[in-house]
């Protein structure tokens, strides 16, 4: 098993705890659906912070967890706040079976054909970039695009031309950046099968 | 200009926090949507600053063993790399018309595709094998203004016209070794940077290959004075060697430290030398 990691009970996620879990979060369904995969972003992060090599599990044990109790009739007023402390827990569960594990695991192989991937990966964006709005594509890629060390400056100057702080320049870019970055996964993914 | 905020975050990223400051920083964005936001954003420029070069020492090493370890780590690393690559033309139909350009000159020397395309690769190939030979007949004629003091160091001047141009650069290269080639008692390679030099070439030797390369330049003291990538490497007299030009502006007289780092395709990257010079005072 990729990991080799043993995750307590391994409890599934039932519909009844996910239907607690999202009311827990928000009263409207959609918005609770919304916060929910930022709850789960938030767990991966954590969990990647801290040194986890299976994140994407640990995070969706956390939250197998955190419905369970709820079905079990628990009540959680700070959903966030409870959810990282369940979190703490699952780490130090999943620290411990990864230092049973290093010593006794093979290295996973190298992915073949690297520069393959590379180059689809950039023909993935090509295709969300014209996705995007032309105004959209072109802040982010004049974001990255310049040189080092004229970077910097020529951030500066593109925040002056939108008429926006730089700090702001850098939470839109970001925003948009995120989106790109989904948008690869996804056709990366698809064009795999 | 960082906040306290995101220094914490770099820190907290670079695995550099105490126990009780994670744990403050974690309760912060698990509660706080804008600090996560704010912890992203400061992951994505960490991750761009990597791919540019500019992580050295310390940094270099604690991103690559904390932020390069999972494989959704890796594939955000590649992404940030992408998004700095050359961009083709964004629609097909910018595409098309491009082509159609390039069509629409050719036949104006009437021209035609089938033809010209097989001729013109003949006459490139032609005139390739030409230039090799040109350049390694040029090489190994001596150097008229070389003498034996200026071991490892040579000026250069381009051919010079009935009169000088002002705009052409100065360029002096300096023969680099790597520090673990060099022994205890060989001294460093230096260099005095002559009035109305613009640019000094650093060339690196390296072992291993790579499709690219990234150079940081820091002062002993670990001050960043310089960096770049998209770096590659060429034949050299011994072997391959990367070069790196330095604006000349930068290099007061001190000692430095040149790190040089193989990156692959997939964004993973190796340190392949460190080399350490010298510039003397006039």
């Amino acid at each position: 098993m990729a990991g080799g990691i043993q995750l307590g009970t391994m409890d599934r996620l039932t519909q009844a705890g996910f239907d607690l879990l999202l009311a827990s979060l928000d009263s409207d369904r959609q918005e609770a659906g919304g916060k929910y995969e930022l709850l789960r972003r938030k767990l991966l992060k954590f969990f990647e912070c801290r040194g986890c090599l299976v994140p994407e599990g640990a995070a969706d044990e956390t939250i197998n967890r955190i419905a369970k109790n709820l079905e079990s009739g628990q009540e959680i007023r700070n959903v966030a706040a409870y959810a990282l402390g369940i979190a703490h827990n699952v780490l130090h569960e999943v620290l411990r079976s990864q230092r049973q594990d290093e010593l006794t695991e093979d290295l996973p192989a190298a992915s073949a054909a690297p520069d393959e991937e590379a180059e689809h990966r950039i023909e993935c964006l090509e295709s969300c970039l014209r996705e995007l709005a032309p105004g959209e594509a072109n802040l982010v890629l004049r974001y990255y695009a310049s040189d080092s060390p004229t970077h910097i400056a020529a951030r500066k100057k593109l925040a002056e031309e939108l008429g926006i702080p730089l700090n702001a320049l850098r939470i839109r870019t970001h925003r948009i950046r995120a989106r790109l970055e989904r948008c690869v996964e996804r056709r990366m993914n698809e064009t795999r099968r | 200009m960082e906040s306290e905020r995101e220094k914490q975050i770099v820190r907290y990223l670079l695995g550099r926090l105490s126990q009780e400051q994670q744990a403050e920083l974690e309760s912060a964005f698990m509660s706080d949507d804008a600090v996560f936001e704010e912890l992203l954003v400061v992951e994505n420029e960490l991750r761009d600053a990597y791919d540019r070069g500019e992580l050295s020492g310390a940094d270099r090493r604690d991103f690559e063993q904390r932020l390069l370890r999972t494989p959704r780590q890796r594939k955000a690393q590649q992404f940030t790399q992408a998004l700095r690559q050359p961009r083709k033309p964004s629609t097909p139909a910018a595409r098309i018309a491009v082509e159609q350009r390039r069509w629409k000159l050719l036949s104006q020397f009437g021209l035609r595709p089938r033809i010209f395309v097989p001729a013109l690769s003949l006459a490139l190939l032609v005139l390739v094998v030409a230039g090799v030979w040109l350049v390694r007949w040029e090489s190994a004629r001596p150097v008229p203004n070389q003498t034996a003091s200026d071991q490892g160091v040579k000026t250069e001047t381009p051919p010079a016209p009935q009169e000088p141009s002002p705009t052409e650069e100065k360029t002096i290269a300096l023969v680099l070794t790597s520090d673990l080639v060099r022994g205890g008692g060989a001294g460093l390679p230096s260099l005095v940077i002559p009035a109305g030099v613009s640019v000094v070439r650093l060339e690196a030797p390296v072992k291993r290959d790579f499709p690219r390369y990234a150079a940081a330049l820091q002062t002993v003291e670990g001050r960043n004075v310089w960096s770049g990538d998209r770096l590659t490497s060429q034949p050299g007299s011994t072997g391959k060697i990367v070069m790196v030009l330095v604006p000349s502006a930068v290099l007061t007289p001190g000692d430095y430290i040149l790190s040089l780092r193989g990156v692959r395709a997939s964004a993973h990257a190796e340190t392949v030398g460190e080399y350490s010079f010298r510039i003397r005072k006039p």
